[in-house]
């Protein structure tokens, strides 16, 4: 039982108890007001960091657009791109307004120009406070060029040129070729006729022409521009008429020393021939027969070649090969380009290709199945220069055939020939006499040929400003004397237009001459580059594809619109994404 | 000596009812304050986001029509606009590969880019005498309709949520949209799925001009 409570004894009395009830309500009251003001505010300042950012995006934005703006103009004077102080680099560390700005001048690989490049990439990097902006423009820079310069004896310009009839079969294609950069530089091929009559134009309503131009002479029948309103995509019969002549082999070639005077022909294995005169050379059953020597130049003369059963003729160096009589590449024969190696075939008679190839390697002669797209892009139809030479008409006209599938890889100017492609690729380009393209057969012309300033282009040298020709040309080419070959009718033109006052000293028309800035020199087309980038396609100058190039520009990581990745891959960041 | 105990007192109904008064107008004070500082922070989210989507749209939208060269085509009754992007085969003809169509789909709040992308597998060969030149007179979104058909385009997403699109282009266009210089997009962008917010994309079209044939 327990006890009760002794009452009489005093109770001592009670400690109070602490109650810090109030003072930890008001700490997580204060904790409360903190957190959220604090998240209040950061939000605050997170909005205006963002609005500034925002604001330095359009500042580099326009300022990625003056520096393009300052950079054609200075491409405008008589800057050469090829010979800026630093590589490439237009002008780096501009300041405009708040932005600091780099220009940057390319060629489409994305390397630095070099004086053969008239298609340029011209890219300006704006940065403004942590923003950087990035734009593209192609440019098309035609330099000071001289008339003699201008004019390429071998009318490299025309994908085709036709000097006496032009027929294009069913199923038969005329295009660009997809292994060259410049494809990508909204050039087109073109297709030049020699002859005035509309009845010598026959092309089937089924042949393919992609990206085809047609350039008829002066004096063409009108109806040819309803051809190019209807058939092509773009033209214009030109106000004079181009000069299509062959060549006269020149005297290092011609006077080549005597090697042999008896017919070789090599049967298997291996066979080296040194420089000079041979007679008839003849590869057969897979041998591989070279000429030329790696960084030497060399010259050869054969009076007649014929490869056939799986030979090669493999090229090494740069040689120049006069063949007086007849070519005859068959039955899976070949003419092999070695590494950097180029030919320049003088062509005095007949050429055939039958079921082989030229300019490409073994692998695409010995094929049984060709397919021309599997080309390696280093065979480039520059290496292999076929021309034809001045002859006698009393000679007849020779006949430049391509056949049963083969490949050609070559840039073909044979004027006085007539030219029959059935069945078979070329990669490069054709001059003929008259000019067949027969079903099944292609044409890919590489846009590298041309110089941009020929008798097509009709802002270049050789034209006054509104686009007629300069005075006294027409009358220099059809004054020029065909026998001096197509090799003099550069310097011969421009001495003419020279002696009447037409040119300056260096053969400059008065238009293009000078330091005094000019439109005419530098033209300029923005590049879709962010919206390539936002379809996150590879916009790399990888020889194939046009776009942002990595070098010499270097952009970081982390730009607020455009930013480039692994691989030189460009992204656009958004809210989005 | 001892206390007698004291009497604990306690609260008056006054006392009671002033105490309970006090502590609801705190809380109340309390509670309208974080309501008011969650309101605000809410709607600075929102702003970013109006700013960020605005800018993003910017962006996108303007990478695609600055660099055109022209407007081919606008109908409001199918939502597209097709533009001629770029001129890379074919100089001054429309092919294939150079035409975007900006889609507005009202059902699915996008605003979309389409584009003819032929399949990877082919060599660029085909690729290339695939890529054919379109007429200047034709209906270009019933072209990328074709080949969308055909299984050829590439889509991407250029906004979302975005409740209505209106392209309007400078007065002086006559003789249709392939004149404009100018194109202004008003959009109601939404956020959150709910009340749009207007924007508004200004671009101009330095390199303008109308395709050959």
């Amino acid at each position: 039982m327990r006890a009760r409570p002794d009452r009489t004894v005093p109770r001592t009395r009670r400690a109070p108890r602490r109650r810090g009830v109030a003072l930890v309500l008001v700490l997580v009251a204060f904790g409360t007001g903190a957190t959220l003001g604090s998240a209040y505010l950061t939000s605050r300042s997170g909005s205006a960091a963002i609005a500034a950012n925002v604001a330095r995006s359009a500042t580099a934005d326009w300022t990625t657009r003056s520096a393009a703006n300052i950079g054609v103009a200075v491409l405008q004077t008589s800057v050469a791109p090829s010979a800026l102080p630093t590589a490439g680099a237009v002008f780096t560390g501009m300041t405009i307004g708040p932005a600091t700005v780099n220009a940057y001048i390319t060629n489409l690989q994305g390397q630095p120009p070099t004086a053969a490049d008239t298609d340029l990439l011209l890219t300006t990097v704006a940065t403004a406070g942590t923003v950087k902006t990035v734009g593209q423009r192609t440019v098309s820079f035609k330099p000071s060029m001289s008339v003699a310069n201008a004019i390429d004896p071998e009318m490299g310009e025309y994908a085709l040129y036709a000097n006496v009839s032009l027929r294009i079969d069913a199923n038969a294609t005329v295009g660009l070729w997809s292994g060259s950069p410049a494809a990508r530089a909204a050039r087109a091929a073109k297709i030049g006729l020699g002859f005035a009559s509309r009845s010598g134009l026959v092309i089937d309503p089924a042949a393919r022409l992609v990206s085809v131009m047609l350039f008829p002479s002066a004096g063409a029948a009108a109806s040819l521009q309803t051809d190019i309103a209807t058939r092509f995509c773009g033209g214009k019969i030109l106000g004079l008429s181009p000069k299509s002549i062959g060549f006269v082999v020149p005297a290092a070639v011609s006077s080549a020393p005597v090697v042999t005077l008896l017919d070789r022909t090599i049967t298997g294995g291996q066979a080296t021939l040194p420089a000079g005169r041979h007679s008839g050379v003849y590869p057969e059953k897979g041998a591989v027969v070279t000429i030329g020597a790696a960084g030497t130049p060399t010259s050869y003369v054969f009076d007649e070649l014929d490869v056939s059963t799986q030979a090669v003729l493999h090229v090494e160096g740069q040689v120049a090969l006069w063949v007086k009589g007849a070519v005859t590449i068959r039955q899976q024969g070949g003419i092999e380009m070695g590494p950097g190696s180029t030919l320049t075939m003088y062509l005095g008679d007949s050429l055939s290709v039958d079921d082989g190839a030229i300019g490409a390697d073994r692998a695409m002669s010995r094929a049984t199945g060709r397919v021309a797209s599997t080309l390696d892009p280093s065979f480039t139809p520059s290496r292999l220069r076929i021309l034809g030479v001045q002859r006698l008409l009393a000679l007849g006209t020779p006949t430049v055939e391509f056949g049963s599938g083969s490949v050609v890889v070559a840039a073909i100017h044979t004027p006085g020939a007539d030219v029959d492609v059935d069945g078979s690729t070329v990669v490069g380009r054709i001059t003929g006499r008259a000019v067949r393209l027969r079903s099944g057969s292609a044409l890919f012309y590489d846009p590298r040929l041309d110089n941009g300033a020929g008798y097509t282009a009709l802002d270049g040298p050789l034209y006054a400003a509104g686009g007629s020709p300069l005075p006294s040309l027409s009358l220099a080419l059809s004054g020029f004397v065909d026998a001096l070959g197509a090799a003099a009718l550069p310097a011969s033109v421009q001495s003419a237009l020279r002696t009447a006052g037409v040119v300056d000293a260096l053969g400059v028309p008065t238009n293009l001459g000078g330091a005094a800035r000019s439109a005419q020199r530098a033209s300029a087309t923005d590049w879709p580059a962010a919206a390539l980038a936002q379809e996150k396609r590879n916009v790399t100058g990888s020889g194939l594809t046009l776009g942002l190039v990595t070098t010499p520009v270097t952009v970081q990581p982390g730009d607020s619109v455009l930013t480039l990745g692994a691989g030189g891959t460009a992204q656009v960041q958004g809210a989005n994404q | 000596m001892t206390h007698a105990p004291r009497r604990a007192r306690g609260l008056t109904l006054v006392e009671l009812l002033l105490a309970l008064s006090l502590t609801a107008l705190a809380g109340l004070g309390t509670a309208s304050m974080l309501a008011m500082i969650g309101q605000s922070t809410q709607a600075d989210r929102e702003g970013r986001s109006v700013v960020m989507r605005a800018h993003a749209i910017h962006s996108r939208v303007r990478a695609y029509l600055e660099p055109a060269l022209c407007v081919l085509q606008n109908d409001p009754q199918r939502g597209g606009l097709a533009v001629w992007l770029m001129d890379q085969p074919g100089p001054g003809m429309v092919n294939l590969s150079e035409i975007r169509v900006l889609w507005f789909d009202a059902a699915a709040k996008t605003l979309t880019v389409e584009r003819v992308a032929f399949p990877d597998a082919w060599p660029q060969s085909a690729k290339d005498l695939a890529d054919v030149t379109v007429p200047a007179a034709s209906d270009f979104l019933s072209v990328m309709l074709a080949q969308r058909a055909l299984g050829y385009t590439s889509s991407q997403d250029v906004a979302r949520e975005v409740w209505s699109a209106q392209w309007s282009f400078d007065p002086g266009a006559s003789g249709g949209v392939a004149n404009a210089r100018r194109v202004l997009l008003t959009a109601q962008v939404g956020i959150n799925g709910s009340a749009a917010t207007g924007v508004l994309v200004a671009a101009g079209l330095p390199n303008q001009r109308r395709p050959a044939q």
